[in-house]
């Protein structure tokens, strides 16, 4: 299987990846972390150890850990779609 | 054109991806392992590549659903006339029986 690389990041599944909130125009999403554990077309349900918390990819900046040592941000913007749609743009 | 192929490979990766999470959650939440089927299979149809085969059986072909052996499928050998293996959903109610080849 290839790894999920930043270059398909935006198409690939973000399901069981970890992820954490960089930036926001909201300030009580910035800093949640955890493993992504649903994903809506708006939304994304981040299980952190307070429990799931469902964060809008539209307002947010997220930076997701790739294969434990590589790191990318991303704009949530770019994210917005539900996941069968974004696979196909 | 590259894309295509491209598109079809990732969403056979993020299948197996699925496929292998709700396995190994689906005693602790079966509802998110049927998430995670729901959205494969929106993924299978959408981008019109099938479900890799080790994972077939896992889904019910009446509800749709997650359905793993032990807790929410029934296998049973059924002898007779023509011996075949016996797949039983116990939400609801669908068999799917596959007859047994011999392989010489």
């Amino acid at each position: 299987m290839s790894p999920i690389t930043p270059f398909n990041i935006l198409r690939h599944e973000l399901i069981g990846l970890k992820v954490r909130v960089k930036d926001s125009t909201c300030r009580s999403y910035l800093g949640i972390k955890g493993e992504v554990v649903d994903e809506t077309r708006n939304m994304l349900y981040i299980r952190t150890e307070n429990g799931v918390k469902a964060v809008p990819k539209s307002t947010c900046k997220f930076v997701f850990t790739l294969d434990r040592t590589v790191k990318v941000e991303v704009d949530g913007l770019k994210l917005v779609g539900r996941p069968e749609d974004r696979l196909v743009r | 054109m590259v894309r295509r192929a491209t598109i079809r490979r990732i969403a056979r990766e993020r299948m197996e991806i699925l496929f292998e999470k709700a396995i190994k959650i689906h005693e602790r939440e079966p509802e998110l392992a049927m998430r995670y089927v729901q959205i494969a299979r929106r993924i299978g149809m959408k981008t019109r590549v099938r479900i890799p085969r080790k994972y077939r059986r896992l889904v019910c072909r009446g509800c749709k659903q997650f359905v793993h052996p032990g807790c929410t499928l029934r296998v049973r050998v059924k002898p007779g006339g023509q011996p075949h293996i016996t797949y039983t959903c116990l939400r609801c109610g669908h068999i799917t029986r596959i007859p047994i080849k011999k392989t010489d």
